[in-house]
């Protein structure tokens, strides 16, 4: 009977997300960055987050983070709210939530050996011992491609790749459920970028981390994510599985990313959309959109069940057809 | 490529710098001079002696005597321990009162931040004689002429841009990536400040104080010939070469050597100041 | 030779360092035909900005072009020398930098230093204002807004496309545009790269498109140039390339890009080790010690350039092997030979 009971309880943790935000809200000096976020990560599984520059995917994963306050909502890690925790809570916390920042160049302190860097984790939370902590440092190092040597190294002997290889080795140092990457490889060449998401698909395999990737290029969401959120002016307009989405994108916006990606077919370029602010009133997207209608000024769409597995911001989801468009 | 910290790496920047070296070399020579040269020559600088009054430099005086007979070689190598020292000593003052103010300020922003630079700025109203005037009429009756009046006096005016100066590098770390990630990892305020922002910021405080101490000790030697500084040092010496009449004519030696030393020592901590301020610039080309 | 806008014959830029001449640019050979886009393609590091800038010898010292041979429109550049650049510069060739850069004067507005770029080309001062508004339109970017905007109340699309006019100021036949789009977002890059299309349709404007997104370069350019520690290596038309990459540097980078359509790849072709950074002379091929192609041959000589049909070629000893087999065609011959001539 207790067996039964303990097993039910472990299949509902195993089912429940292991990060989950409601209504999340950020501003800044008068800017809404973020207007109300929604959105669950569940166990293991990689989120791709795209969106322009300025939509709020940033402040969206500092404000997850503790980093930045939210002015609103909810955070939840494995049942633990996050939004409104004093530093000293955040502590232990500090341990199943990572993130790796986007410019290689700056995330590491330029005066620390490399061996410091990824060592402070373990130093601050006192896993390790500090004795045995050179040998952890060389094999968090060796499980990110690098060279035990490259420990006393400092980061302007290091490429933009390497870097980031260290980034990651120091976000995974305490073996964290979540890691929280913001646009990890924008910085990076396409073949150094390829060398990352691959190191980042076998991690993940390796050590089952849930993830939530924030980038622009819609082919790197693509590579590796399980489940894709699109953001616009702070708010996510659309939510589906992978391949859902880049089969048959249901908002205007997701579409219009989608067509706007460049990709090797010579010659063929979408039409040029309307350039013009997000809207303050009603759907953000209605200014660019070329389907509004009159109720998209009135009513701003809520994000909705659209399909199993698929949410969408939109008073006319899925007419945004290439047909339509031209 | 083997392992070289930035600082290592400013050394070695620093070791190629013609003018550093020169710097280097001079002030070294002069403070070995000063530390030992009146122990080794046996010369006093102290004794008066009529009748060797205003004697021009020969064998016996290197630099010839004032007008009390006093040996000025001995004199200006003792005033040169002075002068270095209040010149070392209130820079020291000045950079630890500085740069704990200035990471304060820097660090908690806001409020705290504004009502510490309103401190200062209204310090940096006040004008600098009045406050050694002010902290000399309070220590008047322990001692006039002791050298601990005097550099406090010079550190507590110079700490100001300091903290400015901290302050403003803290501010510009502070949002950098390097230090969110210490925070994601869970560091502390202290352990941030400690171990990343402070050793970042050094930079300009270390070219900065280098080029304070030739500030501090030609402040002092001003204040030596207003009358209100140290007994003996460089700017006491040249303040009684001044006050004889026609230095030309008259002992010029008086005046000569205490300015040359002076000004050779400030001439090589400016070299050094700036070398190290390209040394240690990590845009600069190597 | 043809009637080529841009000829670039073995060009060399060596930048002095305490460990030896650093050569950005070895040995780059490009052509540009009047009114067509090629793209040059190359990561951080292989010398496509160096090369640029010396197309209009704008090199920065310490460096310097060592040999090389530049001619525009039929005139030999390098050989009239530094006025003959000068006259060139802004006029007959425009070249754009990112818009992220400082190429935007930061304190005046944005119809000002446009006015001045007009008046600079001969305009008077009535018309210069005329033209910078008309030009502003031209690139989407609406005067009324634009002309009195400082750089920083622009968006990022509308700086981009604002450096766009200034170029265009001076009716230039050839555009270089040095990495337009990269930091610019999706949809706003597919706006920037169809108004360069639509510019290259109405005026006749070839444009030579400098970037590290292979995918970019797809979009717009009819022919591509794969560029490798300081030389081209791999010349083809677009469709070509993509289909068929003749040197494994080109197709490695493929490899890389994730695909935005078809199945998805469980890995990404990825190339091992570093750029090359070419200190010494070349006794070899740069990229061999990455290749997994590499034979005995690649590392004992340079490789030589090896024409692989029309308009298409690659300095690689593998892709030899996949060369045309010579025809009786005369046409071929004097095609390959002016292939031959160029490497």
């Amino acid at each position: 009977m207790g067996d039964a009971c303990a097993q039910a309880r472990a299949a509902a943790a195993a089912s429940r997300p292991v990060l989950s935000v409601r209504g999340l809200r950020v501003a800044y000096a008068g800017t809404v960055a973020v207007d109300g976020v929604d959105l669950d990560l569940a166990r293991g599984e990689l989120l791709g987050l795209v969106g322009e520059s300025g939509c709020g995917k940033s402040s969206l994963v500092r404000a997850i983070a503790g980093l930045v306050p939210a002015a609103g909502g909810r955070a939840e890690l494995e049942g633990v709210e996050l939004l409104r925790l004093g530093r000293r809570a955040w502590r232990p916390l500090r341990r199943r939530l990572q993130l790796v920042f986007q410019d290689p160049d700056a995330s590491l302190d330029p005066r620390l050996a490399i061996g410091a860097s990824v060592a402070e984790p373990l130093a601050i939370h006192r896993v390790v011992p500090r004795a045995a902590r050179p040998a952890r440092v060389a094999a968090l190092l060796a499980q990110v491609g690098l060279d035990a040597a490259f420990a006393l190294r400092r980061p302007h002997e290091l490429s933009g790749g390497e870097r980031q290889r260290v980034a990651l080795a120091r976000a995974l140092a305490l073996e964290p459920d979540v890691l929280l990457l913001d646009e990890p490889v924008s910085a990076l060449d396409v073949s150094v970028q390829a060398q990352i998401l691959n190191l980042l698909a076998d991690l993940r395999e390796e050590r089952g981390f849930a993830a939530l990737l924030v980038a622009h290029q819609l082919a790197v969401v693509r590579h590796l994510a399980d489940r894709v959120a699109v953001m616009f002016a702070g708010r996510i307009v659309e939510e589906a599985p992978v391949e859902a989405l880049f089969a048959a994108p249901l908002h205007p916006y997701a579409r219009a990313l989608l067509d706007a990606a460049p990709r090797p077919r010579p010659g063929l370029l979408p039409a040029p959309g309307r350039e013009a602010p997000a809207a303050a009133s009603g759907c953000a997207f209605r200014l660019r959109c070329p389907l509004a209608v009159a109720r998209c000024e009135r009513e701003a769409p809520p994000l909705a069940e659209a399909a199993p597995g698929r949410r969408v911001a939109c008073h006319r989801p899925g007419e945004a057809t290439p047909a339509a468009l031209a | 490529m083997t392992g070289r910290g930035p600082w290592a790496d400013a050394w070695a920047r620093l070791r190629r710098d013609r003018g550093a070296l020169a710097g280097g070399a001079l002030l070294a020579a002069v403070a070995a001079a000063c530390a030992l040269g009146p122990a080794v020559l046996g010369s006093d600088p102290l004794t008066t002696e009529p009748a060797a009054r205003h004697l021009p430099p020969s064998s016996a005086h290197w630099f010839g005597t004032d007008a009390l007979g006093r040996d000025l070689l001995a004199r200006v190598l003792v005033g040169g321990r002075t002068s270095l020292l209040v010149g070392l000593a209130a820079t020291a003052v000045s950079v630890v009162v500085g740069t704990l103010y200035g990471a304060a300020a820097g660090w908690y922003g806001g409020r705290v931040d504004e009502l510490l630079m309103r401190i200062v700025d209204f310090l940096y109203g006040v004008p600098y004689m009045f406050l050694v005037i002010l902290v000399m009429l309070l220590f008047s009756d322990t001692a006039r002429g002791e050298p601990l009046p005097v550099f406090l006096a010079l550190g507590l005016v110079q700490w100001l841009t300091m903290a400015r100066i901290v302050r403003g590098q803290v501010l510009a770390l502070r949002e950098r990536e390097f230090v969110l990630a210490a925070r994601a990892a869970g560091a502390g305020d202290l352990r941030i400040l400690a171990r990343h922002l402070l050793p970042n910021a050094l930079g300009p405080v270390v070219v900065y104080a280098t080029l304070t101490v030739p500030g501090v000790i030609l402040l002092e030697s001003f204040l030596s010939f207003l009358g209100l500084g140290v007994a003996l040092s460089w700017g006491q010496l040249v303040a009684e070469g001044v006050a004889v009449v026609n230095p030309v004519r008259s002992p010029w030696w008086l005046l000569a050597f205490p300015s040359a030393f002076l000004a050779a020592t400030l001439l090589a901590l400016n070299f050094l100041g700036d070398a190290l301020r390209d040394a240690l610039d990590p845009r600069s080309v190597p | 030779m043809s009637g080529a806008l841009l000829e670039v014959e073995d060009l060399a830029v060596h930048f002095p360092t305490p460990e030896g001449a650093l050569r950005a640019v070895d040995g780059f050979s490009l052509r540009v035909e009047p009114g067509e886009v090629l793209g040059l393609v190359g990561e951080s590091g292989c010398g496509k900005s160096v090369a640029t800038l010396a197309l209009l010898d704008l090199v920065p010292p310490p460096g310097r072009r060592v040999r090389g041979r530049i001619a525009f429109a039929g005139q030999d550049v390098t050989a009239a020398g530094p006025r003959a650049f000068r006259a060139l510069r802004g006029r007959r060739i425009a070249l754009v930098f990112q818009a992220a850069s400082a190429s935007l004067n930061p304190h005046l507005r944005v119809g000002e230093q446009l006015a001045e770029a007009a008046r600079l080309r001969g305009a008077r001062p009535r018309e210069a204002h005329a033209r910078a508004g008309a030009v502003l339109e031209r690139v989407g970017v609406p005067p009324a807004h634009g002309l009195r905007a400082f750089p920083h109340e622009l968006s990022g699309g509308q700086r981009q496309r604002a450096l766009l006019a200034m170029a265009l100021l001076g009716e230039p036949e050839l555009l270089v545009a040095d990495e337009p789009t990269t930091a610019l977002d999706p949809t706003t890059q597919a706006q920037v790269l169809a108004l360069l299309r639509e510019l290259q349709r109405e005026r006749g404007l070839a444009v030579l498109l400098v970037t590290h997104d292979l995918a970019v370069a797809a979009g717009l350019c009819q022919r591509i140039a794969v560029m490798y520690a300081g030389r081209v290596v791999e010349e083809a038309p677009a469709p070509a390339l993509f289909a068929a990459p003749a040197h494994p540097y080109a197709a490695a980078l493929l490899g890389c890009t994730p695909p935005l359509d078809g199945p998805r790849r469980a890995r990404l072709a990825s190339i091992p080790g570093r750029p090359a950074r070419a200190l010494e002379a070349r006794a070899a091929c740069a990229f061999a010690p990455r290749c997994e192609h590499a034979r005995p041959a690649c590392l004992a000589a340079d490789p030589p350039w090896v024409p692989l049909g029309p308009g298409r070629g690659a300095r690689c000893v593998v892709a030899a092997d996949s060369a045309p087999a010579a025809s009786g065609d005369p046409g071929a011959d004097a095609r390959r030979g002016e292939d031959v001539r160029r490497g």
